[in-house]
């Protein structure tokens, strides 16, 4: 190519390289098309597998003959409709319950003078990073109507015969996942309630409106379509929890889509592959056409990342009573779903026997035992390696996405823009099916059924919504002249990379690798459909130490899995703490 | 220090036309400003220069070396184009030091950690920052980053500085002062400058030549005084300096040898003749619209009584009315109106005093009037 001209005070550059550079350069979007290649055969291989094994009769690994019989128990409609009235009034209940906590937090710790707002905003979000499955366990042992702690406290001091409290079915399923759900929705919510401009709020009061009729004409209409986008995102999420009807709602007789897929996959003999397929595709169909509308009627307003960088908004002077009553709320909220779970099963995995805490039977035997434990053991060096790998590879793919949705022009930025989004539609049952079948039907060195792989790949899809939305957050925080400035003065695109967008975003990177380790790390779906021996996660081993009533190890390994997650949350606020005071 | 030639440079975006397929040359050591109005494709040539942005078609040479070139199909990565650019918003990295910043084009060139730091201190010295390349970039005002800006985009000798906006973000003062040191350093070092701005004062107090870009398209080039004194367009004409445009009565005569218009007044019709330099016909004119007569405020003086024609000494000699007066500190701005709904902005020293409808008489040198149909 150009040799014209080249003079001394040119960057070296080898002349191999530069051949094979000037084409990759001249046609970049090589690149842009490898890496929706990849992102295609990650999330729209296995869906377009899972509608396919809807109409055959086969298990994963073959397919079978043709069939629509998978379809006839649900179109029959008399067994879909007693799941989707449940599935809708759980997703409803959840979500209403929650959005009303949510507002109220990030309302109050964005825009009033309500008390220890840096640790309300602290702590709000956690039950998001604590697995639903470990808090939930730990409540079942407290509010269980036969042996709960809670139940048996009653009994043995207040002599109240039958359940003070009994956590199956309903109650305890839109108790327990109301918490995490509000940690996630105050997420979601408070940039909006932080970047609001509060000229608009103090228009209202100068014009005569009281600061509470404010909060009604002003604040909420302006946030509500940030608020109904939100609250469409969740309540199809709600749609995807797992565990929490798995744990309460089996035990209650409640059952929603993803334990009546995962009934008619694990407590029936033989597995009915066939429906439990036609069903979660039936599921992703009511999730699409939620979105979609939602998407169709409000344009796509998605996702604000909160940022270290606050604004700073004029705050309402709350009177001391609401301030209070409103922390008040906080702390029951933060007790509930934090504290009382988390000391009840640190408590337990320091006695032999569950519920009888007695100071005498103290005991470190628990602890000794599980580091004997091989499937203790194993499921932690799995989680850590499989969260850790997923969060490594969906920063990577979420951030070259986020690059070039923000920084290119090209018509692959928004279509691998949603791809990424596309998971959030898909319920962890659903997305553990379909891997399944996905990668149990390739042949030899494609198969990939019960390796680590496969279920490294699952937590990549399900942190790629997020882990994508962080980084392009992070991306289109850093002004392009810095990059272009670097590529002008000599820098080629990976030393730019390397030396200026990468230092610049390294916060938005670590909590975009944090988030998707989170949630791989809490996952249950995705490896217990997907593990074989060997293979199997931490939490697949705390639902058989459950499920086989060995309480006292269970607790145990929920104490050290919660501490590596509050460790690694740690770490992430420390390191944003050093950054601001920089 | 190498030249720059520009020739048909077509850019799209979507379906928008950024750049119309321009041609331009800039000579050896010469500063030269892209002056526009937002949108008019100046930021954008620019931008394809440094290999920002790819054009759709044309051609652009630095030098003896082809950087883009749409039939050979040569197009030189931004990094090997081996010039110097100061950003509007300065991009100065804030996770590094001062020094770090100036010696980044210097690293990704390998030179020795010795040169470098020598060339960073001279550098640093021209722009008079001595002794502030351990600070952090975040710690800087705003006219310290730029200045850091131009070190980092000279320190290492480019074949040609590029500077978008470099000034706009600076208040007035230091603004104004920045532009005579810009310009000083230009032509101490001898490079080759591309500036881009849209503000005209400072085209006109920085450059050898002028760019005057209007729609993608060049409206016209010219050395600062010839795009003042004789703007090519009624769009030059317009955008540089204060503008009357006095709408004639229609009926212009041009021919080859110049205009003879006639244009009405309170008192009756006065002919303006003029010669075949003054009259331009634009590249949007229609022979149906309206002709306008151009003069600029500062060339009109305001004398008294009624008389008009053109004197011996080739001064036209217009009458009007005087509608009303501004005082503006240094001087006085006169609104005079020749008939109904045509006016002209003449400025005045404080001490001239003119009431209020009286009738005066607009002189103005006839090389001071043009046409532009």
């Amino acid at each position: 190519m150009s040799e014209v001209g080249a003079t001394a005070a040119e960057p070296p550059v080898d002349r191999a390289s530069r051949r094979l550079g000037d084409y990759l350069r001249a046609h970049r979007s090589i690149y842009y098309y490898a890496l929706a290649a990849v992102v295609v055969v990650l999330v729209l291989y296995p869906v377009g597998v899972l509608f396919t094994a809807s109409v055959f009769s086969g298990q994963p690994g073959r397919l079978g003959y043709f069939t629509l019989e998978g379809y006839r128990p649900w179109l029959a409609a008399y067994d879909l409709v007693p799941i989707f009235i449940n599935s809708v009034i759980y997703a409803s209940a959840r979500l209403a319950l929650s959005l009303t906590l949510a507002l109220l937090f990030a309302w109050a710790v964005a825009r009033t003078n309500v008390p220890f707002r840096r640790t309300m905003m602290l702590l709000i979000p956690v039950p998001f990073f604590t697995p639903d499955l470990l808090t939930g366990i730990s409540w079942l042992m407290l509010g269980n109507p036969q042996n709960g702690l809670i139940n048996q406290f009653a009994r043995d001091w207040f002599g109240i015969q039958g359940p003070v409290i009994d956590l199956y079915g309903w109650t305890g399923l839109i108790f327990h996942s109301t918490l995490s759900t509000t940690a996630l929705m105050f997420l979601m919510l408070a940039g909006f309630f932080y970047s609001m401009d509060s000229s608009f709020e103090e228009a209202s009061v100068t014009l005569g409106a009281s600061k509470y009729r404010t909060i009604f004409t002003i604040t909420l209409p302006m946030m509500s379509p940030a608020i109904l986008a939100t609250s469409v995102l969740i309540f199809a999420s709600g749609l995807d929890s797992f565990e929490n009807p798995l744990l309460f709602g089996n035990p209650g007789g409640v059952y929603v889509f993803a334990n009546e897929i995962y009934r008619m996959l694990h407590y029936r003999h033989p597995p009915q592959y066939n429906g439990a397929t036609a069903l979660s595709v039936i599921l992703i169909l009511i999730m699409f056409s939620l979105v979609w509308l939602q998407w169709k009627k409000l344009g796509e307003r998605r996702f604000t990342v909160i940022s270290g960088k606050g604004y700073r908004p004029t705050r309402i002077a709350l009177p001391g009573w609401v301030r209070w009553s409103i922390f008040g709320v906080f702390v029951v909220y933060f007790m509930l779903a934090i504290v009382i779970p988390l000391v009840q099963i640190l408590a337990s995995s320091f006695f032999p026997i569950f519920g009888i805490y007695n100071l005498e039977h103290l005991t470190l035997d628990n602890w000794r035992n599980v580091f004997k434990d091989q499937r203790a053991m194993n499921g932690l060096k799995n989680t850590v390696l499989f969260s850790t790998a997923a969060a490594a590879a969906t920063v990577v793919i979420g951030g070259l996405i986020g690059y070039i949705r923000v920084r290119t022009r090209h018509w692959l930025g928004r279509q691998l823009e949603l791809l990424a989004w596309l998971p959030w539609t898909l319920p962890g049952i659903v997305l553990g099916l379909a891997l399944l079948w996905a990668w149990a039907l390739p042949p030899a060195p494609f198969n990939l059924y019960g390796t680590a792989t496969v279920i490294i790949i699952g937590f990549i899809i399900k942190g790629l919504p997020l882990g994508t939305a962080t980084m392009q957050a992070a991306v289109h925080q850093v002004s392009g002249e810095l990059e272009e400035s670097s590529r002008v003065h000599g820098g080629r695109w990976l030393t730019t990379a390397r030396l200026i967008l990468i230092p610049l975003i390294r916060r938005g990177v670590l909590a975009s690798f944090v988030i998707v380790f989170a949630l791989a790390a809490r996952d249950l779906t995705i490896p217990l459909l997907l593990y074989r021996g060997g293979t199997e996660t931490i939490t697949v081993a705390l639902l058989y130490y459950f499920e086989e009533g060995m309480m006292s190890t269970l607790s145990v390994v929920a104490v050290i899995q919660l501490a590596l997650v509050f460790a690694l949350l740690a770490i992430e606020r420390l390191t944003r703490g050093k950054e601001e005071e920089d | 220090m190498p030249d720059v030639g520009i020739s048909g440079v077509v850019k799209r975006f979507g379906s928008v036309t950024a750049v119309a397929g321009i041609d331009l040359a800039v000579r050896d050591g010469e500063m030269v400003t892209l002056l526009g109005p937002s949108g008019c494709g100046k930021t954008t040539t620019l931008r394809m220069i440094a290999g920002l942005e790819e054009p759709d078609a044309g051609a652009i040479r630095i030098g003896e070396m082809a950087v883009y070139d749409t039939a050979r199909r040569i197009d030189v990565p931004s990094e090997r184009r081996n010039l110097g650019m100061v950003f509007q918003s300065y991009a100065i990295w804030p996770h590094m030091t001062v020094y770090e910043n100036v010696a980044y084009p210097l690293r990704m060139r390998r030179v020795g950690r010795a040169e470098s730091e020598r060339r960073v201190a001279t550098v640093l010295q021209q722009v008079d920052l001595d002794g502030l390349g351990g600070t952090p970039a975040t710690n800087l005002s705003g006219g310290q980053q730029q200045r850091v800006a131009l070190a980092r985009a000279l320190v290492f000798e480019p074949r040609v500085l590029l500077l978008d906006e470099p000034l706009s973000n600076l208040d007035a003062k230091l603004r104004e002062h920045m532009r005579f040191e810009l310009r000083i350093m230009q032509q101490r070092l001898g490079v080759t400058a591309l500036y881009v701005t849209h503000d005209q004062e400072e085209a006109l107090t920085l450059s050898d030549h002028i760019v005057v870009m209007n729609q993608g398209r060049i409206e016209q080039i010219g050395t600062p005084d010839e795009i003042y004194e004789q703007p090519a367009t009624r769009f030059v004409a317009e955008f540089i300096g204060k503008a009357n445009f006095i709408e004639t009565a229609g009926g212009a005569q041009v021919d080859g040898t110049g205009a003879t218009v006639p244009l009405a007044t309170y008192d009756g019709t006065v002919t303006v003749t003029l010669d075949a330099g003054a009259v331009h016909t634009g590249r949007e004119s229609d022979p149906g619209a309206a002709a306008h007569l151009f003069i600029r405020p500062e060339k009109i003086r305001i004398g008294p009584g009624a008389a008009s024609g053109l004197r011996d000494d080739g001064v036209e000699i217009i009458p009007g009315r005087v509608i009303g007066r501004a005082y503006l500190g240094d001087h006085n701005e006169y609104l005079v109106g020749i008939r109904d709904g045509v006016d002209v902005r003449v400025p005045t020293s404080v001490e001239e005093n003119w009431q209020p409808s009286a009738e005066v008489a607009l002189h103005v040198a006839r090389k001071d009037i043009a046409l532009y149909q």
